[in-house]
This record gives structure tokens, C-alpha cells and sequence, in this order.
């Protein structure tokens, strides 16, 4: 890839292309080359420009980057780039109009979001700091209520977002939020013998949509709603495990004694059949509570007829 | 005069009885001790209609307030009104003039709803007016004039986890600048610290706060739209309609601060800083004397 126009190209085209890492690296490297001159011309709109695609660029690289460690298990560090994602389209926002769906970053946003939705974190770490000495990353100057330098956080100068630098800070305190302005914040719990982090969320669902779609760039859909199922099939249950309902209270003390057991489900539409080892249903494999955090894996109940949809519900 | 409970005769106590004693009875009664003609259903029944039956044995109300006994001169026309409506003339008269003390009095149910509306949009009155923050240590004396005659003046919160030190929430610097791009241009927008002293306290909830402002009764109007025009720049217009804002506004109403603290969307923040606004207007300064006092 030489030219800019190339570039275009190859990013209108990203979603079917399944790009190398090499398309990438070359892409980064023609718009690095682009925007020198573009700077060292003072073509300020020109290496805007070349900024939102550089970005664009990024974002699909994080999101692919993302899908791949959905594959491979690696949830946290997923997550931790959709959120990435999600903050470099938050800054390309306004500046991009006309290239939100040329460049597929309508998709980006849109699955962003839902892939953020099946994740199993609630509870986010929150630090609280006080900013002593806070700079400006284009022009470096100190910045001050009555001296700005003039330079706004989240324009674009000489092909360069501007944001601020804090040099100086006090970590006052961490607190445990809902609503954090960092995801990444995740709470885990400790191993209690070995002090370790460790990982302790159910993350099936996510990895169930995972092994079901080929390509980061799959349209999928779904449905949260609640599905009855005859007792017989939580028979993997214990009596003292939670109950699969939700409910929160033991199973003997819920739904045990009932001939169906009416559980939340999602309901997954994929544009084609999923693999064969994808199963066609999926029910909570993991104890609740008791057992501490490791993960429990509990044989599959029996499959459920395999019937052809139009689409492919499972 | 009350009716009283009990009667002389004693009562029938079959049906058959009852029906004899229907039909002895005569068609008209004249009887003039009684207090009301027993020839007419109405008479009676509107005589009997405040009567409370009570038991044998069974305990009356407690006593009402005594009414004062005293001796007064009233205007021979005044007396000959009263007496020409009847029997009770005297409770009649002493109602007028409860009537009268009545209306006299501010009326309660208005106040109620100013203080009502007061709580509900969190509008209570605080005593770090003006003259506080011009006298704060952290600002320069070469400041303390512009600040003296801002109508628009951010402030800090002090005392956060006992650090003494002023602090705005992060991006208060974009806002201030914001607000000096924007504002009417016969409005001062001033900051109520020092440069050097000026530091940020980023918590990381996904709020956008605002910190405190102060500002004129006549900022006021001015202040929403600038809260509302910042956020669509600094949210971009998507996020800058749903985002959930933090803001404090300290208004000064005549020689009073009140202190006015949202949490919301930011759609609905126009409309309460309205209501506020009219809450606040020179008409309803005496009920304003309800509102609750900031705990401090």
C-alpha cells in the first residue's frame, strides 16, 4: 500500500477483506509517512483527516484483537480493549461524520456495546485523585483556570487529539462503583490462601457467542427472556446449590420440588449455522456460592432436537 | 345549645309497641320548651344531626379549650343581627369572628407548597454567601474586587475527606473557559481561587459533575443554557443529551443565598432551574421564611 486512497480502500473494505496483520502494519505505516508531510506542509484539515483514519484504523485492529481473545479465553483482556473501542470511536465522533459508516464504524459501536453487554462485570474499582499539576499535550504549557493555552481537549492540531497530561497527582482513595468512568476497573477476588487475584466470573455466555461466530465482523443478535425447562433437566443440581431461577435462595427452598423450572435464557440469532461442537443449548455449567471461585464445568443436559430454523435460533 | 342524649319516657321495646306508639301519637305537637318544632321531619332531624349517641355508662368527650369569660361593649346594630338569628346567636358571633382571625393569617396551604416544592427540588437556604468565598484564604487580594463583582462564580468544595485544600472536579478549567467564551458579554465569570492554588479532583464515576457555582438571581436564567451548550460540546451531542450531571447552583436571592443541588439527566436540569427560578422570584420571599436551613 502506497497512496491514501489505498488506504480508503482497504478500510471500506475491512469487514469482508480478513486483512493480515501486515495489511495493517503497512496501513499504519503509509498514514504515519502522510501525516509528516501533511504537518510539515500546515495542512491542518489534511492531518485531521489522516488522524480520524488512523484511528479508524486502530479501532478495527483493537476490536479484531478483541474477538481473537474471546476466542482464545482471554475475557478480561477483551474487555479491556472493547473499551478502548469504545473511547477511541468516542473521540473520533465528532470529527467523522461522513466516514461512520464508510469505514464500518457504525458496526464497531454497535457490537462494542452488545459484546459489553454479555459480560458478567457489575462491580468497578474507581480511583479518586487529586490533579496537582496538569499539562496540556500539544503545547506542554501548565494549565491554569485564567491561563489556558488555547487548546481544546478533544481537537485535533497538527494530527494530534489533545488531552491533558497530569504530572503531578495524590491518590486519595479507591472506591467500589456501579457506574465507573473507567471499565477497566474490574473487581476480582483474592485466592484466600495464596493472596492471588483471581479470575472468578461466569463468563459462558460470552464464550458461547465467541465459539459460535467465524468472523469478529458476523452480525449476531439476541434476546433476553425467560424459558421454562422440566425439572428432570437440573437434575446436575444440588439440593443446596443456588437455584437456577435466580431466585437467589437454595434450590431445595425454590424450585426443586416443581415439575418445571422457569430460568432467565438468552436467546442468540447467528446469520449461519455455528459449528457442529457449539452446543444447541447451553445451561448454567457452574455452582453458585459455596464452592469458592474456581469453576465448576457439570455435563451438558441432553441436546434438544436439532431442527432447521430460518434463522439459526439456539 | 346540644341536643340532649337522653329522653323522659322510656323507650318502646317491641315492634308492636313502637307501632301503638306511632299511632297515638298526634299529628302536630306544640311544645314550647322544645328547642325545635317536633311537627316537621327536617327540624328535627337537622336539630338531631350533630348528636352523638352514647352508651349507658359510656365515658363523653373530653373537655374543649375553656372560652374565656369576659364582658364587652358591642354596637346596638351588631347585637340586634345576631339576636335576630335565633337560638345559638352567641356561637354564631363567636364563629364570624374566628372567620375573621382566619383570614388574617398567611395562608398555610400556600406555604406548605412552596416548602414542599422547595424540598423536592432540593432548594435550601445556605450561609456561605458572597462574602465567604471573597474572604477565602486561597484567593489572591488582587482577585478579591472581580470576585466581589462576578455574577457567575465557580467554587470549590472544601473539606473533602478532611483535605483543606479547594478542589474542583476535573475539567472545571474547560468549563470556566466555556463559560467566559459564552456568557452574556455584560456578565462577569470568575473562578474562587488563585491559579496557583487551583487543583482538580477526578473520581471517575460516569458523571459529569460540575461542582458549585454562584450566581445571581439574574445569571440564573443564563447559567442553563451555558451547563447545557458546555455538555453538548464537551459530550458530543448524543451523550450531551442523556449524560447524568452533578451541579450545585448557590443563588442569591436579596440578602439570601439558597443553594439548589441537582443529580440527573441533564434534560431535566432546564426545567428544574426553571421552577427554581419562579420558587426564588421577589413575590414569594415571605414564604421562602419555611425553607429548610442547610446542615452544616
Amino acid at each position: 500500500m502506497k497512496s491514501l486512497h489505498e488506504v480508503e480502500l482497504f478500510l471500506g473494505s475491512i469487514h469482508s477483506a480478513e486483512p493480515t496483520e501486515e495489511m495493517f502494519w503497512s496501513c499504519q505505516s503509509v498514514l504515519r509517512d502522510w501525516k509528516r508531510e501533511a504537518v510539515a506542509q500546515g495542512a491542518q484539515d489534511r492531518a485531521k483527516h489522516i488522524w480520524c483514519l488512523e484511528q479508524t484504523l486502530e479501532a478495527h485492529i483493537e476490536f479484531q484483537t478483541a474477538f481473537r481473545e474471546l476466542k482464545g479465553e482471554n475475557f478480561y483482556s477483551s474487555w479491556y480493549r472493547l473499551e478502548r473501542v469504545e473511547i477511541m470511536l468516542h473521540s473520533l465522533s465528532r470529527h467523522f461524520q461522513w466516514g461512520w459508516c464508510a469505514y464500518h464504524l457504525d458496526f464497531l459501536e454497535h457490537y462494542t456495546g452488545q459484546w459489553q453487554s454479555l459480560f458478567p462485570y457489575r462491580i468497578f474499582s474507581s480511583s479518586e485523585f487529586i490533579y496537582e499539576i496538569i499539562r496540556c499535550s500539544i503545547c506542554k504549557g501548565r494549565i491554569t483556570p485564567r491561563n489556558p493555552c488555547g487548546h481544546r481537549v478533544g481537537e485535533i492540531y497538527d494530527g494530534e487529539m489533545c488531552c491533558r497530561i497530569i504530572e503531578k497527582c495524590k491518590l486519595i482513595g479507591v472506591s467500589l462503583v456501579e457506574n465507573p468512568a473507567n471499565k477497566y476497573g474490574v473487581a476480582f477476588l483474592k485466592e484466600p490462601e495464596s493472596e492471588e487475584a483471581c479470575d472468578h466470573y461466569d463468563y459462558s455466555v460470552v464464550e458461547y457467542v465467541a465459539t459460535a461466530l467465524e468472523s469478529p465482523y458476523d452480525n449476531w443478535s439476541y434476546l433476553k427472556t425467560k424459558k421454562p425447562f422440566p425439572r428432570g433437566v437440573f437434575d446436575y443440581v444440588g439440593s443446596n446449590d443456588h437455584c437456577p431461577c435466580q431466585s437467589g435462595r437454595l434450590f431445595t427452598e425454590c424450585c426443586a420440588d416443581s415439575e418445571q423450572v422457569i430460568v432467565p435464557h438468552i436467546e442468540f440469532l447467528f446469520p449461519r449455522p455455528p459449528p457442529p461442537s457449539v452446543p444447541r443449548l447451553k445451561l448454567p455449567g457452574r455452582s453458585f456460592g459455596q464452592h469458592g471461585p474456581e469453576r465448576h464445568r457439570r455435563p451438558l443436559p441432553p441436546q434438544a432436537d436439532r431442527a432447521e430454523p430460518s434463522g439459526w435460533r439456539v | 345549645m346540644k341536643p340532649s342524649t337522653t329522653t323522659s319516657k322510656s323507650f318502646p321495646k317491641s315492634s308492636k309497641e313502637v307501632s301503638t306508639a306511632i299511632a297515638a301519637a298526634p299529628e302536630r305537637i306544640h311544645d314550647p320548651d322544645c328547642p325545635y318544632d317536633p311537627s316537621y321531619a327536617a327540624a328535627v332531624e337537622t336539630f338531631w344531626k350533630n348528636a352523638t349517641v352514647r352508651r349507658p355508662a359510656q365515658r363523653g368527650p373530653g373537655r374543649r379549650a375553656k372560652k374565656v369569660l369576659l364582658s364587652v361593649r358591642y354596637s346596638p346594630e351588631v347585637v340586634a343581627y345576631f339576636k335576630s338569628t335565633g337560638e345559638g346567636w352567641q356561637t354564631r358571633m363567636d364563629e364570624a369572628l374566628k372567620e375573621w382571625v382566619a383570614s388574617r393569617q398567611p395562608k398555610p396551604r400556600k406555604l406548605t407548597s412552596v416548602a414542599t416544592q422547595a424540598l423536592s427540588l432540593n432548594l435550601s437556604e445556605t450561609d456561605k454567601a458572597r462574602s465567604y468565598w471573597v474572604s477565602r484564604p486561597y484567593v489572591a487580594d488582587s482577585l478579591r474586587t472581580a470576585i466581589q463583582a462576578s455574577d457567575i462564580l465557580l467554587i470549590p468544595e472544601e473539606g473533602i475527606r478532611d483535605i483543606q485544600d479547594p478542589l474542583f472536579p476535573s475539567g472545571t478549567e474547560a468549563f470556566f473557559r466555556y463559560l467566559r467564551d459564552n456568557a452574556p458579554r455584560d456578565m462577569v465569570v470568575e473562578i474562587c481561587v488563585s491559579d496557583e492554588r487551583y487543583q482538580e479532583l477526578s473520581l471517575n464515576f460516569d458523571l459529569v459533575m460540575l461542582g458549585s457555582i454562584l450566581v445571581t438571581s439574574l445569571a440564573l436564567p443564563v447559567i442553563k443554557d451555558l451547563i447545557a451548550g458546555y455538555l453538548k460540546e464537551r459530550l458530543g451531542k448524543k451523550r450531551g443529551e442523556t449524560a447524568q450531571v452533578q451541579v450545585s447552583i448557590k443563588i442569591e436571592a436579596g440578602e439570601r443565598t439558597f443553594s439548589f443541588d441537582y443529580k440527573g439527566p441533564v434534560s431535566k436540569l432546564e426545567d428544574a432551574v426553571e421552577q427554581t427560578g419562579k420558587l426564588l422570584a421577589p413575590q414569594n420571599s415571605h414564604f421562602l421564611r419555611s425553607l429548610p436551613e442547610e446542615d452544616l
